[in-house]
């Protein structure tokens, strides 16, 4: 799977849960989904529940942390590494 | 390490405790005490009270000298890089039976986080840790919002059920007026207004809320003959606690120390043949509201009881009694002219879909000392 196309993915959930207004919509991948105010707890743990269905993935505690979760651009390398590992694993 | 380690089902205990370079949750150990007590006493800022205990004493004592301690389910807490708690989650060993059989449970509360670090994965991790522990039924019965919607993200369910609280008034005018008195101290100055009204609404033969307070078919007991009788009227329950007299002694000996609702009261109720008819305890005291645990009754004598309880709250002063709905009374209570309020809630997060069952069908005692109310750190007062 391509990183756009993982991007495109990531990009309409956050838009779908965590955006309310239209001015935030179309949000820079280097923004911080949780200074913005946009994740909160609840919303860490919804979104790492969509990451593992969406793109089945486990997402271990240890990787819960800011710098995989906090902005689209490290969710998409977080969501490409950890497809990686597992293609390699299968392989 | 504990969070790399967290498949379903798995045990993620077995994994070492060392916090990753942007912090991670680990077991809480005796030395975290006095760092989760600071954490206690900026989260739960009205608990506190000069002259009330240490909060260091009964962290110790609940957490690492439960009857049911276990190693495989230890509290948890989240360390940061520097090793430093900032967050807490308090982890209750339950031993269950269901039908009989042994069910590893655990009772999860007082999850707490330094909101001055501002690092939303906190609460989240050292939930998703408890939750992933090896325990095949995890609960709660104190879930505010936010946790209740964080269980709901990671599987659990609402029990509707187990997440009201009854509310039944014994002295309108009472009542009013010890909720006043909470914001202002000098409300309490209305003390004899509402006495002369109370006194007079108590004498009108079609007051709803009229409550007989010459019925009386209990008798005070101590520790020890509340827990014969508590041993014999918790068999009937599908899912219920495997308790011992040892583990139910030490669990209602926690239930007595809730100084904010008054001393712990326990009855026993008799049948007109001197047969166990039931059982309840509760903290009340003179205009207050009175607490109630757990209440216990043989089949058909739930009216007995439910009805010696008010009476006996009503002798002693309370201005209202209020408690946990447990779906095997709530149809009396109402009848009984209780109101139903939404309270903190019960959730329930279970490996095994059959231990829905016995919840669902109001045959569970997992609330109360079977919950996690016995706790003092529910309803005590500490420095």
């Amino acid at each position: 799977m391509l990183n756009s196309e993982i991007e495109t993915r990531v990009r309409a959930f956050i838009d779908e849960n965590f955006i309310f207004a239209e001015e935030d919509a179309g949000l820079d991948g280097a923004a911080s989904l949780l200074d913005a105010g946009l994740v909160d707890s609840t919303g860490i743990l919804e979104l790492v529940t969509f990451l593992e269905s969406d793109f089945a993935i486990q997402v271990a505690d240890a990787d819960i942390v800011p710098e995989n979760l906090d902005t689209i651009d490290a969710i998409v390398a977080y969501v490409a590494s950890r497809r990686g590992a597992s293609a390699s694993v299968a392989a | 390490m504990l969070d790399a380690a967290l498949a379903p089902g798995g045990n993620a205990l077995d994994a070492a405790a060392t916090p990753s370079a942007a912090g991670g949750v680990r077991p809480c150990t005796i030395e975290d005490i006095p760092a989760v007590a600071r954490l206690f006493r900026a989260t739960f800022t009205d608990r506190l009270k000069a002259g009330g205990r240490p909060l260091e004493v009964l962290l110790r004592r609940e957490l690492f000298e439960h009857p049911w301690r276990d190693p495989d389910l230890p509290s948890l807490v989240f360390a940061g890089p520097d090793g430093a708690v900032s967050g807490f989650i308090a982890v209750r060993p339950l031993r269950l039976l269901f039908d009989g059989a042994p069910v590893s449970a655990a009772v999860g509360g007082t999850l707490m986080v330094d909101k001055s670090i501002g690092n939303p994965v906190m609460g989240a991790r050292l939930l998703r840790s408890y939750l992933n522990g090896v325990q095949d039924l995890s609960l709660s019965e104190s879930a505010n919002e936010i946790s209740q919607v964080m269980w709901e993200k990671l599987g659990g369910r609402t029990e509707a059920a187990y997440s009201m609280e009854w509310l039944r008034v014994i002295k309108p005018a009472g009542l009013a007026l010890a909720s006043l008195t909470r914001r202002f101290r000098m409300a309490a100055l209305l003390r004899p207004f509402a006495g002369v009204f109370d006194w007079c609404a108590a004498r009108v033969r079609a007051n709803p809320l009229r409550i007989d307070a010459t019925f009386d078919e209990g008798s005070d007991v101590d520790a020890e003959d509340l827990v014969d009788a508590l041993l014999a009227l918790s068999l009937p329950y599908r899912l219920r606690p495997d308790w011992d007299r040892d583990s139910l002694l030490w669990f209602v000996a926690q239930a007595s120390e809730k100084e904010r609702y008054g001393p712990l009261v326990c009855r026993v109720v008799r049948d007109r043949k001197g047969g166990l008819a039931g059982a309840y305890l509760y903290c009340v005291r003179p205009g207050g509201v009175a607490f109630v645990l757990d209440i216990f009754a043989a089949p058909k004598s739930a009216e007995r009881v439910v009805d010696d309880l008010f009476a006996d709250a009503k002798r002693r002063g309370a201005v209202a009694i209020r408690g946990r709905v447990q779906p095997e009374f709530a149809d009396l209570l109402l009848r009984r002219r209780a109101v139903f309020l939404h309270a903190s809630s019960m959730v329930v997060h279970a490996r095994r879909g059959d231990l829905f069952a016995p919840i669902h069908g109001g045959e569970a005692l997992i609330t109360g000392l079977a919950g996690e109310s016995w706790s003092a750190l529910i309803g005590g007062l500490f420095i």
